[in-house]
Formats: C-alpha cells, sequence, structure tokens
C-alpha cells in the first residue's frame, strides 16, 4: 500500500452504537530479551535489531500493508502519521533503524524501535477494547513465535519505562463530550475519571487542553491486573462518561435546546463563511456541528464529511494537501477555504429546526416517564 | 496545605525546576502517583531525590542506595542514566537494579506480580549459559561469605541447568 493509499483510508463512524465513543483502541509494548531498548541501543545496535524486528514482523504482516523505514519518509510525511494517530511524536523524531507497519482497513499499527522495540497498536470503531485486544493478542503470538520477547515470571513483560511493565497494555478509548463542556460539567467528569485511577486527557492537542472535545481515557497502571480486567476497568469508566454525555445532551434538549440551536448555527455560520481560521477553532466548531447532526440538526451522512474534515484540516494534512511547507497565516487560509468548500451544499441547521422542538418533546416526555 | 490538583490534604512537597523557573508543588496521596500531572521523566527524578516517599511499609531507599556509582548493567547502563532518563537499558536491567527498581514498580501500578498473558520462556542456550555463569557468581559469594546453606541450594540449582544445557 502506498503512503496517499494509506493517509486516504478513512474509518466511519457513522455506525457506532454510542456515537460519543469514537474508537477504542489497545496497544502492548514488547521487547527483544537479549539486545539493548532502542532509546539505549547506540545506532548500529538498533539498526541491527530493526533488521531483526522487520524480518519477524513481514512474515506475519498481512498483503497489501503499508511498511516503512522512517529515513524514508519526509518530515511532513511523518507529521501526517502524527496527525492520524498511527505513529508518535516520539518516533516521529527518529530516523534510521525505526519504522512503521500498518495494515490495509488502519485496524492494526505496529511502531518499531519507538521507546520499545515493538509497539503494537489496534483500533477498532466505538466501544470495543476486547475485540481490538483479541486482533493485538493474537499478532503478538505470532510474533513470538519467531522472537524471544524480554518476560519475567513475576514482573511479566519487561518495557524500556518500568511505567509500562506488566501486560505491557494501554487500553483507551475516545470520547466526544461536547454536552458536558457546554454544560460546564466537564471539568468535575475528568476529576472524578483521574481520582479513580485512570488518566483523561484530550486527544488533540498538548497536555490537558483538548481541542474539539474529544478526550480519551486510559489506564495508567499496567502491573498486578490482567489484560481482562484493565480493560474492563476502562469500559466501565467510557460507559459512566457516556451515561454523563448523554445526561447532558437530554438536559439541553430539554432546558434550553434554543441555546444548542444558536450554538450549531454559530458554528455553522462561522466555518461556512470565515476567510481565516485557526486549526484550534476549526476543531471546536466542527465538534459542535458533529453534535447537532447527533441531535439531528443536520442530516445523518453528515457525521462521516465532519469527522474527515477535523483530520483534513491540520496543520501536516494542509500543508502535505498544499504539496510543501506554508506559513501559518497560508494555513489558516487554505483551511477556512477547505471547510467552506465542504459545506456549500449543506443546509443551514435552522432549517430543521421544528425537528428538534419534536425531539425535545419526546425526551421530554420519556424524562417524565422515568 | 491542600492538593494542587484537588482539594484534599498535601502530604507530599517537591520542588520542580522548569528551565529558570522553580516551582513549588503541593500533592496529596492519590495526585502523586499519578503520571499524567508529572512526567515520567519528572517522577523518576524525583522518587531519585528522594522526594516522594516510596509507597508501602516505609522503607526508604537512602540516596546512597539510588546513586551507588559501582552498580552497572552489562549493557552499560547505571542508575544515574536512570534518573536522567527515566527508563532502563535493557531488559536485563530489571535484574541488575532489582532493589532500586521494586519500590518505584509499586508506586507506579496497582500491584507488584504480572498476573496477565503469559509467556513460554524457551530455553535457549545463551539465556542458559548466562544462567550458570550468575549462579556461579553467587555460589562462589555464598561460599566467600560462609552462607552454606544458601550455597548448597544454588549448587542443586547449577545441577539442574548444567543436566538441561546437556539435553540441549
Ligand atoms: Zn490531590
Ligand atoms: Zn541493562
Amino acid at each position: 500500500m502506498t503512503f496517499e493509499n494509506l493517509i486516504n483510508t478513512f474509518i466511519s463512524h457513522s455506525s457506532n452504537k454510542e456515537s460519543c465513543v469514537i474508537t477504542s483502541r489497545i496497544r502492548l509494548a514488547r521487547n527483544l530479551s537479549d539486545v539493548p531498548f532502542p532509546g539505549w541501543a547506540k545506532k548500529a545496535e538498533r539498526k541491527e535489531t530493526y533488521a531483526t524486528l522487520s524480518k519477524a514482523l513481514k512474515k506475519i504482516a498481512p498483503n497489501k500493508s503499508y511498511f516503512e523505514e522512517l529515513e524514508n519518509l519526509e518530515s511532513l510525511q511523518k507529521q501526517v502519521l502524527v496527525e492520524q494517530h498511527l505513529m508518535s511524536r516520539e518516533l516521529a523524531a527518529r530516523g534510521e533503524g525505526c519504522g512503521i507497519a500498518v495494515n490495509k482497513d488502519k485496524s492494526l499499527s505496529v511502531m518499531l524501535n519507538e521507546e520499545d522495540h515493538f509497539r503494537l497498536q489496534a483500533i477498532q470503531p466505538g466501544l470495543s477494547l476486547k475485540k481490538a485486544y483479541r486482533a493485538l493478542s493474537k499478532m503478538d503470538d505470532s510474533l513470538s513465535e519467531s522472537l524471544n520477547f524480554a518476560y519475567d515470571e513475576k514482573l511479566g513483560y519487561l518495557t524500556s519505562c518500568p511505567s509500562n511493565v506488566g501486560t505491557g497494555m494501554r487500553a483507551s478509548v475516545m470520547l466526544h463530550l461536547p454536552a458536558l463542556y457546554i454544560a460546564d460539567q466537564i471539568t468535575p467528569v475528568l476529576k472524578a475519571v483521574s481520582k479513580l485511577g485512570l488518566a483523561i486527557r484530550g486527544f488533540y492537542g498538548e497536555g490537558t487542553e483538548s481541542l474539539g472535545h474529544l478526550y480519551q481515557i486510559s489506564n495508567q497502571s499496567t502491573l498486578g491486573e490482567s489484560e481482562m480486567e484493565i480493560i474492563a476497568r476502562v469500559e466501565r469508566m467510557a460507559k459512566h462518561v457516556v451515561k454523563a454525555e448523554e445526561n447532558a445532551r437530554k438536559k439541553i434538549l430539554s432546558d434550553n435546546p434554543q441555546r444548542l440551536i444558536d450554538k450549531v448555527g454559530r458554528a455553522y455560520g462561522i466555518l461556512k463563511h470565515a476567510s481565516i481560521i485557526s486549526s484550534k477553532e476549526a476543531l471546536n466548531l466542527l465538534s459542535i456541528l458533529r453534535l447537532g447532526t447527533e441531535v439531528g440538526s443536520f442530516p445523518k451522512d453528515t457525521l462521516d464529511l465532519f469527522d474527515q474534515l477535523m483530520i483534513q484540516i491540520q496543520p501536516a494534512h494542509l500543508q502535505l494537501n498544499a504539496g510543501g511547507k506554508l506559513e501559518i497565516e497560508k494555513r489558516d487560509e487554505i483551511r477556512a477555504k477547505t471547510i467552506s468548500s465542504h459545506l456549500q451544499n449543506l443546509h443551514p441547521p435552522d432549517s430543521i429546526c421544528n425537528k428538534n422542538e419534536v425531539k425535545t418533546n419526546n425526551t421530554d416526555s420519556l424524562l417524565k416517564d422515568s | 496545605m491542600n492538593c494542587d490538583f484537588c482539594s484534599d490534604t498535601a502530604t507530599i512537597f517537591l520542588t520542580q525546576v522548569t528551565g529558570e523557573e522553580l516551582k513549588k508543588i503541593c500533592l496529596c496521596e492519590d495526585c502523586s502517583r499519578n503520571k499524567e500531572l508529572m512526567t515520567e521523566k519528572g517522577l523518576i527524578q524525583a522518587f531519585a531525590d528522594n522526594l516522594i516517599p516510596l509507597a508501602g511499609d516505609g522503607n526508604d531507599i537512602g540516596m546512597e542506595d539510588v546513586t551507588m556509582p559501582s552498580l552497572s548493567c552489562e549493557c552499560g547502563f547505571s542508575l544515574g542514566d536512570l534518573s536522567s532518563t527515566g527508563r532502563l537499558g535493557c531488559s536485563e536491567c530489571y535484574h541488575t537494579f532489582q532493589d532500586v527498581l521494586e519500590g518505584k514498580i509499586l508506586s507506579l501500578h496497582r500491584g507488584g506480580e504480572h498476573t496477565g498473558k503469559e509467556i513460554e520462556i524457551p530455553i535457549d542456550k545463551k539465556s542458559l549459559e548466562k544462567k550458570i555463569a550468575k549462579i556461579k557468581g553467587s555460589l562462589e559469594d555464598a561460599i566467600n561469605s560462609e552462607d552454606f546453606e544458601l550455597a548448597a541450594s544454588l549448587r542443586d540449582d547449577l545441577k539442574r541447568l548444567e543436566g538441561d544445557l546437556l539435553a540441549l
């Protein structure tokens, strides 16, 4: 598979059961037992290990997978892979003796010689950590047929950083939480999650800032619990947060639907008519349009459009499409143009205002019943 | 004093140097375990500097142990490298620095023992030879320190492993 095919493969989330759960991810860290970890290895050792790793991986990689050593990628290409969350920033900063592999539908990917020798990742749409884990565990089994993974009876899988030792597993769920944000309830929810020993952070952007109201919940501890126990804990927490988001949506729709319709309408207006827009503003407004679709202000098939735009308008994607590096001002212009051209044929949300009121009444009676 | 991140009572006080700036951080027990609050690097540094008491029986690992210069792994990694990178050199480092790592690992995780997916440890010649060499070393130490009980049990282990090696 070529780089272009890889980055243009889009995973639809329009048939997800809980629409505010975007994806479930599992990551496994694995290392060879008899060579130094990538960060400590000398260049020659790292290259030698890379040969071993890629040979074993190529043997089991499904047809039409994408496979590339990092020194063959331009920095803009690496940034695009970072924006698609197929590559970490840490790996993008490296070159020789490191690599990336992704299967055809992007459900499985591997980073070679990142922090650990292997970082295996599985992604599934919606809330399906178990399915993601099963796929990944199978890949892990096939790899361990030809490789000796570093493993200790007491500590489990040995990893470069002691924070990943044991299962070497990170299970995470990406959630879209615009209503909690609008209702000013996001901070207490985030606090509750981290109090219960799980990490929650913004999916885009650095640190705790979240763009597009996208948040990721994941486990921190990797030792002392089995994979299934960790998955159950993360999944349970994700369900609590989803419930909170759904309640916030119901409440806004029943207490003050006009406020929501106004927000969606403003987002639509700005995105359709702005001629300069930052990625931060664009992501946050597209997130509101996404919410609009979910409450019936736009046709259902616009969900994919908004999701796709959220990926396409990020800096490296814009620049790659434009054919090279661009100044930030120029990017903001192209971003505005890209979005408005995609919204050209979309009817404004206020034209379905009545439908919203019907929906609101339904919610009201639902609330009374319960 | 309250925790800077939640409003619980702070029991841990950290001084963090970021660039030129000196920051004081007050943390409660829970938040001090939350890696997201501090970078992995910062956390391990804090452990190395003995700013965070280790979880469990309050048994401190003294600074002397942490910075003991003689201890380094066969991969060339030393404890100084751990406090500067927050990561280890190779999988053998887990055994080399076992005493120092034990407390850290307990503080980072919900438990100290792996209960997840298991792997059949394949017995290859190289790792068997390594194991034998290691036991021979410990055996010598045991004899020198006149711990004959330990020496006897090590001798048994040695016999068993040498048998395994012949059978390969
Ligand atoms: Zn606290
Ligand atoms: Zn080592």
